[in-house]
């Protein structure tokens, strides 16, 4: 006993307290995701390794269901079909983005500002199937955008096309969120000191809003490889991504396969994620472990 | 005289239909120690933002040494400001700070790091090059701010009071450090303050700055002895004023009939009947200051009149009656000048400011 244990002093009463008091107010929501969550997972795991039989599931233990789907060229395609319009989609959509949410974040006049926000954020008050038939009438034959954009319904452009302006207000929200908190003075430090426009947005400005930029491109590309009802509408049935597979193969009482399939998304959403998650540590000095080395 | 290494010419500002700066006249010789003195809200941030090129004016011109630069933007031109809150960049290690306005005019690597380093052991913080802003003190971060300014070798550089936001100890050293690192880099700088003593030791020459007018630029001393307004008699140190040479009970060596001033230390005091003295009053508190007692006194009129004796050589009794004494070099003639009392409103210029700020 060299008393090296007593190094750390007991808390306090009142911070054991606080303590407690926040464990049960995160308690409640926490439960229930929780719940909800492992409880699917658990299940899907569970389909998954089974097979149909007669549009039954066939109970034994079996891998036939993964390896169909990992191996078969038309279920690869869903699955990279998925990838590409997440990636395709979040970029594109934080992009345009960004500068909307630039101008809602200088703009002084409380009345712009106000007008504004209610053109950016009013496709959410219109419900996602209503809109996409709106996208699908510009689109077809005899539609405003037919002629420019020819071609575009019920392929991959016209898909993209319909979910960019679905997820725009939801990157808007967090690029807005991470702009409000930048230091004063930042970007007038940074043209004082001889930074061109460019330079300044280069150095300064998406640095500062990377977790912002993350946060957006994180819920979009979460939002996009998870929509049902857009690639639905404007793929006609030509472009198919795993959320629409998965409710095929449901219809038709494939839930091995579909099990599979839902599982894959998730396993997607959350590699993706987690790459995103990675980048913004590479930019902050405050995030770096070495805390010594300069940035080129 | 060689070509000012800052000229701001008639330069106005308006915000909001106010005018904020109202036709600012300021001449920086090279090499000089210029501060830009006035009370909180007088404009002198708004100043310094226009020699940066921060707010463009909506009159006037600025120039460094020689060269127009009223419409260049702030990233060409070859002055540095050190921010009143610092704005260092909270991603970046001190040393990246620091180096940042060397990388953005393609300076050599090998040539930045010895400058940059260089700089850091200029303002003591050559050990702290790999933290992050915000793990440093407020005076860290301000040398950091000032490293990081100095490393360009601007031909100005502009300070929005960089002391204020440290401890007194601190703020009496960091002076003292300041004007060395003038002298040392030999730039003109343009500090801005509302501390009158700050500005007074340590500038070359001063201007005092009122509700954006420029009432008198000069030496401490010349501010101090002759007073160009009322406001810059009140201003700068503590001063008697009186509306005339025999008011307040009092009869002033002076023939002149307009606003006087005296400072306290101006004053002697005489017995009551001394044939010597300029009027009499009484004794209402004295305060041991040290070197010096202050004395305040009631005339017959009730008014104050502050007086700075000599500790050791003075008793003043509190309710005691005594005589005041001044020699009539002491009195100060200070001009009544038609400097409105505060900036008025004017039709014509303030929409284009309104439209800049929302188009900014
Ligand atoms: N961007 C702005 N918009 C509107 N008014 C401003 C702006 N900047 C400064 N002002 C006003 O101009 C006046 C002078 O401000 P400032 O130059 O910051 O004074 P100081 O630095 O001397 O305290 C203040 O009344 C302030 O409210
Ligand atoms: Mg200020």
């Amino acid at each position: 006993m060299t008393g090296h244990d007593k190094a750390q002093p007991p808390a306090p009463v009142a911070a054991r307290r606080r303590r407690l008091i926040a464990y049960a107010l995160v308690a409640p929501g926490t439960a229930y995701l929780l719940l909800v969550f492992c409880s699917v997972i658990l299940l899907l795991f569970s389909y998954s390794f089974r097979t149909e039989r007669s549009s039954r599931l066939f109970a034994p233990f079996s891998t036939e269901t993964w390896s169909q789907a990992l191996g078969d060229d038309y279920q690869l395609g869903v699955l990279w079909t998925t990838l590409r319009v997440g990636v395709v989609v979040t970029v594109l959509t934080v992009a345009l983005a960004y500068p909307v949410a630039w101008c809602l974040y200088r703009v002084r006049r409380w009345w712009v500002r106000g007008l504004l926000g209610f053109v950016i954020f009013s496709p959410i008050l219109v419900s996602v199937v209503v809109r996409s038939y709106g996208w699908m009438l510009l689109l077809s034959p005899g539609g405003l955008l037919a002629g420019p954009l020819d071609g575009w319904l019920y392929h991959e452009p016209g898909v993209i096309l319909a979910l960019v302006h679905v997820e725009l207000p939801f990157a808007v929200v967090p690029l807005l969120a991470a702009l409000r908190t930048l230091p004063p003075g930042v970007l007038e430090a940074a043209a004082d000191l001889g930074a061109s426009p460019a330079r300044r947005l280069r150095s300064v400005l998406l640095p500062l809003t990377l977790p912002g930029i993350v946060a957006a491109a994180q819920l979009v590309f979460a939002l996009t490889v998870s929509a049902f009802a857009t690639p639905a509408l404007l793929g006609g049935g030509r472009v198919t991504v795993l959320s629409q597979s998965v409710y095929q193969n449901i219809q038709q009482l494939n839930w091995p396969l579909a099990a599979v399939q839902a599982l894959l998304l998730l396993a997607v959403a959350l590699v993706v994620l987690s790459v995103f998650n990675r980048l913004s540590r590479l930019v902050d000095v405050r995030q770096r472990r070495d805390r010594k080395g300069t940035i080129a | 005289m060689s070509v000012p290494a800052l000229h701001a010419d008639g330069v106005s500002k308006w915000f909001d239909g106010r005018r904020v700066l109202d036709a600012v006249d300021i001449e920086v010789r090279e090499g000089e120690f210029f501060s830009l003195l006035g009370p909180s809200g007088c404009g002198k941030t708004t100043a310094l933002r226009i020699v940066a090129g921060l707010d463009a004016p909506d009159e006037g011109r600025v120039s460094i040494n020689g060269t127009d630069v009223t419409r260049t933007p702030a990233h060409r031109r070859p002055t540095n400001l050190v921010f009143q809150q610092g704005a260092l960049f909270p991603h970046l290690s001190v040393f990246d700070n620091v180096a940042f306005g060397l990388r953005t005019e393609k300076t050599a690597k090998r040539e930045i790091a010895g400058r940059v380093e260089e700089l850091l052991d200029v303002v003591g913080m050559a050990e702290f090059a790999g933290r992050a802003p915000g793990t440093l003190s407020g005076g860290q971060r301000q040398r950091v701010a000032m490293a990081r300014a100095l490393v360009r070798r601007p031909q100005v550089l502009l300070l929005d009071e960089p002391l204020s936001a440290l401890d007194l100890g601190l703020q009496l050293r960091m002076r003292r450090e300041l004007r060395a690192l003038q002298r040392r880099t030999g730039t003109a700088f343009v500090c801005v303050t509302h501390n009158q003593a700050e500005a007074m030791e340590i500038s070359d020459r001063i201007a005092v700055l009122n509700a954006g007018r420029v009432e008198q630029t000069g030496t401490a001393r010349e501010l101090y002895h002759t007073p160009a307004s009322r406001f810059v008699a009140e201003f700068i140190g503590e001063n008697n004023l009186f509306a005339g040479a025999t008011a307040d009970g009092l009869t002033l060596p002076a023939d002149h009939d307009g606003l006087l001033a005296v400072r306290p230390e101006s004053f002697r005091l005489a017995a009551a009947d001394d044939a010597a003295s300029v009027g009499t009053a009484t004794v209402r508190s004295a305060g041991f200051l040290g070197p010096r007692l202050r004395v305040v006194l009631e005339t017959a009129t009730g008014r104050e009149v502050l007086v700075d004796a000599e500790a050791g050589a003075t008793t003043a009794a509190v309710g005691e009656r005594v005589g005041l004494a001044v020699a009539a070099a002491q009195v100060a003639v200070v001009p009544e000048t038609a400097v409105p009392e505060a900036a008025v409103p004017e039709a014509g210029l303030p929409e284009e400011g309104a439209v800049r700020e929302a188009a900014s």
